[in-house]
């Protein structure tokens, strides 16, 4: 959009040059919005000639009218539905413009161009930069959650910093990544977005493979197109936005552990089993009442102890989650500026974020600054610049304490009544170390600190009318220093008794990407419109790792950390080095050709070479065609009251998964093997570790697109469908080769998934007034991906139960068995048939046939079956409100939570519903009965849920009144994140995906948005 | 059409130059790897190419002193019968050998044989990878000299891999290059095939070693002339080749005359700490190397991977380490009973499992053990000796029984003073001293009983009724250990977890907490030379000159100032070609050195022999079983599977299908 206007306001230039010094009447007025708002930069043109002009800073214009009685003025600007006013005698003529809410004629940032919405052939989905910024977020992708059809996204963590899942369309590959390729301004940029939300001016995802085709063999999982805001003329005026906002970050759900009331049940429980068990497996022959709980629970005080078991049950124990979590708060600041004169335009801005995740320490400090130049050598020759510099300082905590608070018993002492930590808290559970000690200061500590550099030159010339070249050069620098120290009596290293561990990773990443296109534009007797690239790209990336690592003595070496290395013992330091470069030259062409504004082609080429690949085998070709239909302009419908677009799409492409790493064509060999001859003379030696196979290629995926674009009612319903198909083959998978062959598996071309979805999104403006408007978003998709067919036509491939690959089932899935509940007392003879007793977890036996095995386990598919979402805004006045509804519905989870549960064992459990004689209904097994090799069975969750993903309430002062103090606009909002989730587990969101560690957090959000 | 032809030349010479301006350097999509980790860049290198020769070594170090290994080269045979805690016992007894079993995860049942086909292929290809790039090198980064050296050892070690995989499967394929392509398809080379190429592989080897001599555990000269008898010998038993034979014979010869070995007067030297490193000890012609730096002990990791790509360890029995990637010989923990869980005697002989526990408390006082208390190893219980492997030694005439095994248990030498000075010694035992457990290998007298009451406790060849006295076996020929019902108490002392221990391979240097030995294993020693020349004058018609080498075998192992020569019936065995009277020699000589089973296989003695001395095996042996399964990863991925021998095929071994 920012863009358009900046070339329209080029044509402008030219076409004012060309209206000098001419004779008649001259017009004047003021061209401005529905609101009244002045439109700074409309164009007016005198109809059937080259003359024309733009309105000023106060959407004020002059125009000199040759022939006033003929003429008519034609008003426009982008976003707004064109004018027309015939002259006649008038000298003064104002004019409102009508805001276009079709947004047809908006562009629509696509691979190497723009085009205009009404031309797209293929399926592609912005979101716009006010939507952006609505979410509190480190990383802009997010706030495309729920907003874009067919976009899968889920926050990784709570942790700071943490970054997004996101897949589009389902997943394809299976040893390959399914993530989309990121480019900022062209050039690709990955998925950690450290660029502030209101430097972005919009969000393009590029669905079908007609659009991604010609991104080649990085395009089959999706193209996303992020683009800056640049600077603009705007009469010499400078703007400034102030935006900022705070957040209050707490967990969504905890996990809940025993209480102490629980703690003892079970310990009692166990008791009790133990006994029934000894009297002949008497089951449910005991009272509870026979073991209270001092009688279970000791209560002699044994050192360091002060306090007996018993004495901590009648005070009510510890909450560690509640010890170890606190609340977050996230500051977050961003400064723009821009302007610009009609030959120069800027944009500058600066960006402080202070994020803190649920632990303390827990922290990620980002400094942005950004500059974007554009500058106009002559009226046919443009070069600009665009420069960011990150900076991040990010604080880590060591996840597994996560895993050692769930161990944690409530009956438990943290600390002596003095204050000191005591070292291994719990007399139930005497060999876990206490989680706090992770948390003293100095004992972890994980920092990385990262500089990036990304940016590019590029230069604009127009050779002809019509003709365009364009070359960029890119370039992203990224350097990292990751450091961590943790010491002897951090729980990892306390409990298995080693010394205090360093480690230290310095890694420089380089890549440029120099790209050359030729763009030309016609139009034929006004009949035939065509656009013509062509266009050449060379990729590098240079990626140099050294790290060094090793263990210390039983030392707390505080302030030294891992910034002295000197510190690991002699002889235990551990090198590790990386070197990995890829080089990648393509090729690749288009054709948009559009008849009568009616039929659409569009059709494309890339061909890819690249280095990772062996020799003859280098270069794949990416092909692509869409057709469209635009039905609402042929005369049975043209003249549709109801009906003001209707188009048909339809397309077909191939897009590549550039999952070949580095050297995999190459034979690597592996660790350092010692061997000592004669009196100490060792020799390090390094032998093959795998069978490089020259033949590997990419991935390809090719997908059939049928879409329907339409909008009714003046535009008051707008909606878009799509409906897909898509097929991967090529699909990278380890092939077995029998060991006489010595490798016993070589990564090679085999297998094959499909995909096939529909997705919608839905457009209401239910209420269209001056001081208030309703609209509401709908945004639906369905995905269904299948495995095909598997390396050299085995039916599955189970040997990995979380990762299980069958022919027909889902790409992502589980394969494990099923629980039924558990055994209960009336059922002792069954359960024995399948050597279980009653308590035990009851695995159901699909086939009946009495004995547990592959035939009676289950496809757990971890994608969900849909992922809808509604936003609703209302505005009324200067104060808006806004709720976005999202669901994720049919998705299986792992559930750590579950299997936290250990019946026969020491540690602390999570407070779930066990079977008891009195309890027999209960879903996990009785205390005391080892069921280690069931429990994977009541790991498996249907994760469905429900959000009310953001509410946000913003009143924006009224024009008149910031104005006099000087500013433009002046917005406050709150807004509540991720506060209302509905799902059936209690206690966690479901959105983590199974994890207990780093919960998500929800937000509290204060913000502002100033602009002068 | 619009364009002025000028304006659109001067449009594509801009065009066409920056096109070219990246692709003109033709390398630009060649792989550029310089993290030094390729064949390419590693083995040009001086210190690459000494790695990879090196490397090729360690591959033995997942068969020599290691469980695994022991289970198909020492279980299942007359001398060995099933320990308590034995984890190949379905491998061992013969009772569920199959392809699946091969590859089964389940630790307790695992015969490891898919890890050893595949080990033993991963050693011949980076042997045939050492072959390739040191022919290659560049004379300025390898002498000539250097360079027949290291030929020299990588064939004789890619023979010496490729006999344990022909005696261990039968024919196998011969992989004479570095694999460098993928395919499924696989052969096998007959069995005369791979005897031809490995004597082959050793001459050419013994001409490259011409000038090697020292012994430094590299294949030198005169291990691989050693090697070459053995293999001459098994060829000449396997195809009854008399030429085989009289080679053997004479290279044993060469092998004894010049290699500067020579025999210990006591016997008991050959396995003591101080000579347990291979260098040092006379009598070992070639060994493994077990580094006491235990991470120097490691092996290369396995090329399988896992479903996460990552590589897969090999079994923890090849392995013998932990996650610190660590490793070590595990032989003197094979052999070993449980005397440290024997009631009442616990405490007063106690294993120190940790280095910190060098000291042990009695009755509230505190005795210091020393630096190093760890006198017995630990019992993992896993192999108990026959009857027949106990009969075979006269113990008044031959030093070989009482160097070889322990039968008799001492109270820590601190508390024996204790003891010995009036120190109440624990209940049941009042007369305690020195002695704690005494195990005899006949059946005890009512004199012997009498004896031990009340001073030591006591276990006999066979049942005498006696409730304190504990039964070793069933039978008295001693082919069936009695069965321990627990594994404390009363119950565990029965003769599958308390029995005569091999002491061959103690090792009192050893790392304690790991179980993780640093002795090293000696795979050729100088009396398998006498061995081989005794067996091949034999088997060729000189039976004066075997007796003369048993004889000089036997001299060398006398109790000082006792006859310990052949007596009438042996010497008769040998005129007559009765290869028993080698297999019992061999036994006496070589017991628990990884030789048993091959030898009862080549001399066809395997089944009638096992049937005789380890009745549970016995049961289960059929014929098939001289050949070991193919593993069934092999099987599944070969696209040229046939049902049976065919040149163009691949085949299942008989009996296992």
């Amino acid at each position: 959009m920012l863009l358009c206007r900046f070339l329209a306001f080029l044509a402008l230039i030219m076409l004012t040059a060309t209206a000098m010094a001419q004779n008649g009447r001259t017009i004047t007025g003021r061209v401005a919005d529905s609101n009244g708002e002045p439109l700074p930069g409309a164009n007016v043109v005198i109809q059937g000639t080259n003359t024309g002009i733009v309105t000023d800073a106060n959407g004020k214009y002059e125009i000199t009218v040759e022939n006033p009685d003929q003429a008519v003025l034609e008003f426009s600007f982008v976003g707004f539905l064109t004018e027309q006013v015939s002259v006649g005698s008038e000298s003064v003529i104002d004019m409102v413009l009508a805001e276009d809410v079709t947004t047809l004629d908006e562009l629509v940032v696509i691979g190497y161009g723009t085009v205009k919405k009404r031309d797209l052939t293929g399926s592609v989905s912005s979101i716009k930069s006010s939507e952006i910024t609505k979410t509190a977020s480190n990383n802009a992708l997010q706030s495309m959650q729920g907003k874009i059809a067919g976009l899968d996204i889920t926050k990784v963590s709570g942790e700071s910093g943490a970054g997004v899942n996101i897949s589009l369309r389902g997943v394809r590959s299976v040893n390959a990544s399914n993530a989309p390729l990121f480019l900022v301004d062209g050039i690709e940029y990955g998925s950690t977005l450290d660029i502030n939300a209101s430097d972005i001016e919009s969000i393009e995802v590029l669905k079908d493979a007609s659009s991604t085709a010609i991104y080649g063999t990085r395009g089959a999982n999706g193209v996303i197109i992020i683009t800056t805001k640049r600077g603009r003329a705007a009469a010499d005026k400078l703007k400034v936005a102030f935006n900022t906002y705070l957040s209050v970050n707490s967990p969504t759900n905890l996990p809940k552990l025993m209480s102490v009331e629980e703690d003892y049940l079970f310990l009692a429980e166990r008791e009790r089993f133990d006994d029934e068990e000894s009297a002949g497996d008497a089951w449910g022959t005991t009272n509870l009442a026979d073991y209270p709980a001092n009688e279970v629970l000791s209560t002699e005080i044994s050192s360091p102890y002060e306090k007996s078991v018993y004495d901590i049950y009648t005070e009510g124990g510890v909450d560690w989650f509640d010890m170890i979590l606190r609340n977050g708060l996230t500051q977050n600041y961003e400064l723009s500026l821009s302007g610009g004169t009609e030959r120069t335009a800027f944009s500058v801005s600066l960006g402080f974020m202070d994020e803190e995740g649920l632990l303390r320490n827990d922290n990620l400090k980002r400094y942005n600054g950004r500059i974007n130049l554009d500058h106009n050598i002559r009226q046919n020759l443009k070069v600009g610049v665009s420069l960011l510099y990150t900076h991040r300082d990010w604080d880590r905590r060591d996840d597994g304490v996560y895993g050692q608070l769930i161990k944690m018993h409530a009956l438990a002492q943290p600390y002596l009544a003095d204050g000191t930590i005591l070292d291994r808290p719990s007399q139930l559970a005497i060999s876990h170390t206490n989680p706090l000690l992770n948390e003293v200061e100095g004992y972890y500590v994980n920092n990385t600190l990262s500089n990036r550099l990304f940016g590019n030159i590029y230069l604009d010339w127009e050779l002809v009318k019509g003709l365009r070249f364009r070359t960029i050069y890119g370039i992203d620098q990224n350097s990292s220093r990751m450091g961590e120290y943790e010491d002897f009596m951090c729980t990892g290293n306390y409990q298995s008794g080693r010394g205090s561990y360093f480690e230290v990773e310095n890694r420089q990443a380089l890549s440029y990407t120099w790209e050359n296109t030729l763009n030309y534009t016609t139009n034929l007797n006004g009949v035939h419109d065509i656009q013509l690239l062509a266009g050449q790209s060379a990729y590098q990336n240079i990626n140099e790792t050294h790290s060094t690592m090793g263990f210390g003595l039983q030392d707390h070496y505080g302030k030294n950390s891992f910034y002295d290395l000197q510190n690991i013992l002699p002889g235990g330091r551990t090198l590790d080095d990386i070197y990995v470069k890829s080089n990648m030259l393509s090729y690749f062409g288009r054709v948009n050709y559009k008849l009568h504004n009616k039929y659409l082609l569009t059709a494309s080429m890339r061909a890819d070479g690249s280095s990772v690949l062996a020799e003859g085998n280098k270069w794949g070709y990416f092909p692509s065609v869409a057709a469209a239909w635009v039905l609402s302009e042929e005369s049975f419908l043209n003249s549709s009251p109801l009906i003001d677009n209707l188009k048909l799409r339809l397309s077909w492409g191939k897009a590549g998964n550039s999952s070949v790493n580095p050297y995999q064509t190459l034979t690597i060999l592996g660790d350092n093997i010692p061997y000592t001859f004669g009196v100490n003379e060792l020799y390090i030696g390094l032998v093959p570790s795998n069978l490089g196979n020259p033949d590997v290629t990419w991935e390809t995926t090719s997908t059939y697109d049928v879409g329907l674009d339409v909008s009714i009612l003046n535009s008051r319903i707008s909606a878009t469908f799509d409906f897909y198909y898509s097929q991967t083959n090529d699909l990278l998978l380890f092939k077995g080769l029998p060991p006489t062959s010595v490798y016993p598996q070589v990564l090679a071309n085999v297998g094959e998934t499909e995909n096939i979805g529909f997705e919608t999104s839905v457009n209401l403006r239910i209420i269209e007034k001056k001081d208030l408007r309703w609209q509401t978003d709908f945004a639906f998709s369905t995905n269904r991906d299948r495995i095909v067919s598997l390396a050299s036509g085995e039916s599955r491939d189970i040997s990995n139960p979380e990762k299980a690959l069958v022919v027909g089932e889902p790409v992502n899935s589980f394969y494990n068995y099923e629980a039924d509940g558990c055994w209960s007392i009336g059922e002792a003879e069954t359960a024995a048939l399948y050597n279980r007793i009653p308590g035990d977890i009851k695995i159901f036996d699909a086939d009946k046939d009495n004995i547990l095995n592959d035939a009676d386990k289950r496809i757990y598919n971890k994608s969900p079956k849909f992922i809808f979402s509604m936003n609703n805004s209302i505005q009324f006045k200067q104060i808006s409100l806004s709720a976005l509804v999202f669901a994720r519905v049919g998705q299986w989870i792992q559930y750590d939570y579950n299997t936290a549960y250990k019946p026969t064992e020491q540690d602390g459990s999570p407070a779930i519903d066990f079977w008891t004689p009195e309890n027999q209904g209960a879903r996990f097994p009785r205390p005391g009965i080892a069921s280690q090799n069931d429990m994977p069975a009541l790991a498996f969750e249907n994760a469905s849920f429900l959000k009310i993903k953001e509410v946000t309430l913003a009143y924006s002062l009224p024009a008149t009144l910031v104005n006099k103090i000087g500013m433009n606009n002046l917005r406050i909002y709150a807004s509540l994140q991720n506060y209302f989730t509905f799902s059936n587990l209690d206690n966690y969101d479901p959105e983590r995906g199974g994890e207990i560690s780093n919960p998500l957090s929800k937000q509290m959000v204060f913000g502002l948005n100033v602009e002068f | 059409m619009f364009l002025m032809k000028t304006k659109f030349k001067y449009i594509i010479t801009v065009f066409a130059m920056l096109t070219l301006a990246n692709i003109s350097c033709t390398d630009f999509l060649e792989e550029d790897n310089r993290a030094g980790t390729t064949e390419g860049t590693k083995y040009i290198t001086r210190s690459g190419i000494d790695g990879l020769v090196a490397a090729s070594y360690s591959y033995l170090r997942g068969w020599y002193g290691k469980e695994a290994a022991f289970g198909l080269s020492e279980g299942g045979t007359d001398t060995w019968l099933t320990g308590y805690d034995n984890r190949q016992k379905v491998l061992i007894d013969y009772s569920g050998i199959t392809p699946e079993v091969a590859t089964s995860s389940r630790e307790t049942m695992n015969a490891c044989f898919d890890e050893y086909w595949e080990l033993f292929y991963t050693a011949v290809n980076t042997c045939n990878t050492g072959l390739k790039f040191v022919s290659e090198a560049a004379s300025d980064i390898l002498s000539d000299d250097q360079r027949d050296a290291y030929l020299g050892e990588l064939k004789s070690l890619r023979a010496f891999y490729y006999w344990h995989l022909v005696e261990t499967w039968g024919p196998v394929q011969i992989n004479t290059a570095p694999v460098d392509n993928i395919s499924t398809l696989a052969y096998r080379d007959s069995e005369e095939d791979v005897y031809a190429f490995m004597l082959n592989d050793l001459s050419e080897a013994i001409v490259h070693l011409a000038n090697r001599t020292a012994k430094t555990g590299r294949f030198n000269l005169w291990a691989a002339k050693a090697l070459q008898a053995r293999i001459l010998l098994y060829k000449g038993c396997k195809f009854n080749d008399v030429q085989a034979y009289t080679q053997a014979a004479e290279v044993a010869e060469e092998v004894i005359a010049g290699s500067g070995n020579s025999f210990y007067d006591n016997y008991a030297d050959l396995w003591s700490g101080s000579y347990e490193d291979g260098i040092n000890n006379s009598e070992v012609i070639w060994f493994v190397e077990y580094s006491n730096v235990l991470e120097n002990n490691i092996m290369p990791v396995r090329l399988k991977l896992d479903e996460d790509a990552e590589q897969m360890r090999w079994s923890q029995m090849m392995l013998r380490n932990s996650a610190n990637a660590i490793g070590g010989n595990a032989s003197h923990l094979m052999f070993v009973g449980v005397w440290n869980l024997v009631p009442g005697l616990t405490g007063i002989m106690i294993r120190t499992d940790t280095e910190q526990r060098k000291s042990l408390r009695y009755l509230d006082v505190t005795y210091n053990l020393g630096t190093s208390y760890q006198p017995y190893s630990k019992g993992f219980t896993r192999y108990v000796p026959s009857g027949y492997l106990l009969d075979l030694y006269n113990a008044l005439t031959d030093q070989r029984y009482q160097a070889s095994f322990r039968d008799v248990y001492y109270v820590a030498p601190s508390l024996s003073t204790a003891f010995a000075n009036g120190i109440a010694p624990p209940a049941g035992f009042e007369n305690l001293r020195d002695t704690a457990i005494y195990l005899s290998k006949t059946t005890v007298t009512s004199d012997q009983i009498a004896r031990a009451a009340n001073r030591y406790m006591l276990f006999s060849r066979t049942d005498v009724g006696e409730p304190t006295v504990y039964p070793l076996y069933q039978d008295n020929d001693g082919t069936r250990p009695t069965i321990a019902t627990g594994t404390s108490g009363d119950n565990n002392l029965r003769g599958n977890r308390m029995f005569i221990q091999l002491k061959k391979f103690d090792d009192l240097t050893g790392s304690i907490i790991r179980d993780l030995g640093s002795r090293d294993a000696f795979v050729i020693r100088l009396s398998e030379m006498y061995l081989i020349a005794a067996e091949a004058y034999m088997m060729s018609g000189q039976p004066a000159m075997a007796v003369q080498r048993l004889n000089d075998l036997r001299n060398a192992r006398a109790v000082p100032g006792q006859s310990n020569v052949l007596d009438a019936a042996e010497e008769a065995q040998v005129s007559a070609q009765n290869i028993d009277v080698i297999l019992d020699e061999r036994a006496r000589e070589l017991c628990g050195e990884q030789h048993r089973w091959f030898d009862l296989k080549r001399t066809g003695k395997l089944i009638e022999r096992v049937t005789m001395y380890n009745q549970v095996a016995g049961e289960n042996i059929q014929g098939f079983h001289v050949l070991r399964p193919i593993p069934q990863p092999q099987l599944d991925a070969i696209t040229n599977k046939t049902s049976g021998p065919d040149a163009e095929g691949f085949w299942q071994n008989e009996g296992y299908n």
